[in-house]
């Protein structure tokens, strides 16, 4: 048994410890797996920004292309208009440039030869233009044409130009305007892309040398860039935001809170996990603890069969050997003698009771009290019962009044059921004082035959009477009342009236006496 | 002639009381105190009944009851099984052939009765 015990709680603890192990891996995985979640959904987001802020530098790449073309569609048209002739006058040129408010132009010939400059800087344009100046080739290959910085003027303002093919009398040429930025809108675009406080934006040519800016460029850690090409020529756009700005829509709450909520789903979960190994570990101590009671009950079951065993043998002879003295079997016994050993005989007759009690007690624990079942007429069970408590009543001077309604008849074991009976009114006559009163009714209700037996006696204090039926109880009154009695009998009698299919209860106060009533099923009638 | 009663019983106390009241009642007696014993002590005294104790030292009542039954003369002796074991044992006791059982405590003459009423039976 204690072996037995010991493999269980080893068999408990060991599935503990899988169930602490299997707990823990889950716990981290859907830790971990929410952890990544949220780094995935908030690198989405700030990729998604980073996205639009790339989208926010191509739109004004576009808007300047497109600006640029119209400019280069302007210088077209009035080249077209004003230097139409196959010889372009000298005036002609300068009215153009000076309509057009640019810095410088030149006009080619279709081979690419210069042809008129004003105002003549070589510095600004060269004087081999075509070969130099790609924009000036694309130009005489029928293109427009965008140039990179040229030459920054003293006042420090970068210069680009413009080369447009357009057709004259004497065949295709070409014109280019060099032009300040601040003769276009460029910078106002710039400032549009960047909505953003803190963000930068410029136009660079291909080289990299700025054309127009619009605020400082940092261009470190903390910083984004977003660079998109300007399809004409070789110039790009470049945006830069703080990203510490650019990331503000997923930043703050967004950022912290899934992380709390993890942090609090785990501590939750740790909780859990927590009650979940105690209330394992709680069932453990329960499973033993009920072991344990289970193992004491046996060995008090145990202790009764076997009280119960070894008091028969020498009780035999006790009773034997009182009977045969009584008889004269060994000479002649006077009446005092005769007193004495009829109170001998008395007390041996109580030792019986008790070991046969005990018996009782051991067959319903091992569950092998058989019954007998045969209809009885509960009247003629109330008198058989009556008639032995009766020399008590005598002595005592108590009434013992039976009120029987009908005799109902009840299907029981004669012998045990008379052992409920019995006990239900010696019981009344036992804790009855001198000149009181019992009455046993006996009546048919609801399917089951009634057995009450009610007395005036000494009563159950109240808050001892849920313990009454317990084998070995006695109540207060009983026992400092000195009144003879063991506990067996009540735990007995409930026990036979259970086997029946019946019941006991009782109805008591203390100093004003007790009924007890006894139901058993009706004879003939299906349970 | 007296009818002769075989008490297999190893309480000596309990022997010698069913001693005085099956002498009382005008049977002889003879008495075995063990299994072991039993079976000689029937053979030497050819007893008309066996009043037989269960709980015996060296083999139970059982085993004596057995030892009977498979000795020809003895397969009719009626046998009345005393016992301080647990009731159902004396059922069993019954079943395998012996007239009936008295539970210990007995009071009185209750032994003597019962075989009274089995031998005039």
């Amino acid at each position: 048994m204690a072996r037995a015990d010991h493999h269980y709680v080893r068999a408990l603890a060991r599935c503990s410890r899988r169930s602490i192990a299997a707990g823990i891996v889950l716990l981290t995985l859907t830790v971990g797996g929410f952890a990544a979640v949220v780094v995935h959904a908030q690198r989405e987001s700030r990729d998604a920004l980073e996205e639009r802020f790339k989208l926010r530098g191509a739109l004004a790449a576009r808007f300047i292309d497109s600006n640029l073309r119209e400019f280069a569609r302007t210088e077209v048209a009035m080249a077209q208009e004003k230097l139409a002739a196959k010889r372009i006058s000298r005036g002609a040129f300068e009215d153009l440039v000076d309509e057009l408010d640019l810095q410088a132009a030149v006009v080619l010939d279709r081979r690419g030869r210069l042809v008129h400059v004003y105002p003549r800087r070589n510095d600004l344009v060269g004087t081999n233009a075509a070969a130099s100046y790609a924009h000036l080739q694309a130009a005489v290959a029928g293109r427009i044409g965008v140039s990179d910085v040229v030459t920054p003027l003293a006042g420090g303002q970068p210069i680009v130009a413009v080369a447009v093919p357009f057709a004259s009398a004497g065949g295709r040429r070409v014109f280019s305007g060099a032009l300040g930025p601040q003769a276009t809108p460029f910078e106002a675009f710039l400032r549009d892309a960047i909505p953003l406080s803190s963000g930068a934006a410029r136009l660079v040519d291909s080289r990299g040398m700025v054309i127009s800016s619009s605020g400082r460029f940092r261009r470190d850690d903390s910083t984004f860039l977003a660079t998109a090409p300007v399809r004409t020529g070789g110039w790009r756009v470049e945006l830069e935001a703080a990203k510490s700005q650019l990331y503000a829509p997923v930043s703050g709450a967004t950022m912290w809170l899934p992380w709390l909520l993890l942090g609090g789903f785990a501590i939750a979960g740790l909780a859990l996990f927590y009650l979940v190994l105690r209330l394992l570990e709680s069932r453990t101590t329960i499973a033993n603890r009920s072991r344990e009671i289970t193992r004491l009950m046996r060995v008090q079951q145990n202790f009764v069969a076997a009280a119960s065993h070894e008091l028969r043998t020498p009780l035999t002879a006790v009773v034997g050997f009182l009977d045969l003295l009584r008889k004269g079997t060994a000479g002649r016994v006077t009446p005092a003698q005769d007193e004495l050993l009829e109170a001998a005989d008395r007390n041996a007759a109580r030792l019986v009771e008790l070991a046969s009690d005990l018996q009782v007690a051991a067959q319903l624990d091992a569950g092998r009290l058989d019954l007998h079942l045969e209809p009885l007429a509960v009247d003629e069970l109330v008198k058989e019962s009556a008639e032995t408590a009766l020399p008590t009543a005598r002595e005592k001077r108590i009434e013992v009044e039976i009120k029987t309604d009908g005799p109902p008849t009840v299907l029981a074991d004669r012998r045990r059921a008379l052992q409920v009976v019995n006990n239900l009114v010696t019981n009344a006559v036992k804790y009855t004082p001198e000149d009181g009163r019992v009455e046993i009714r006996a009546y048919r209700r609801n399917g089951t035959a009634v057995i009450e037996v009610a007395d005036n006696g000494i009563g159950i204090p109240r808050d001892e009477q849920h313990r009454l039926f317990d084998r070995f109880f006695r109540a207060t009154p009983a026992r400092v009342g000195d009144i003879p009695g063991t506990g067996l009998g009540l735990s007995i009698a409930k026990s036979i009236a259970e086997l029946h299919g019946g019941s006991i209860g009782f109805t008591s106060e203390e100093g004003r006496g007790s009924t007890f009533r006894l139901e058993l099923p009706l004879a003939g009638v299906p349970e | 002639m007296a009818s002769k009663i075989l008490v297999v019983e190893d309480d000596q106390d309990i022997r010698q009381l069913l001693h005085l009241q099956l002498t009382a009642a005008g049977y002889e007696t003879a008495f075995a105190s063990d299994a072991a014993s039993a079976l000689g002590v029937a053979r030497r005294e050819r007893p008309n009944l066996i009043v037989l104790d269960l709980g015996l030292p060296a083999g139970d009542g059982f085993v004596v009851m057995e030892r009977l039954r498979s000795i020809p003369e003895f397969e009719m002796l009626p046998v009345v099984v005393i016992t301080a074991r647990d009731p159902s044992e004396g059922e069993k006791a019954v079943q395998e052939g012996a007239r009936s059982f008295i539970s210990k405590p007995f009071r009185g003459d209750e032994v003597v009765s019962e075989v009274r009423r089995v031998l005039g039976g």
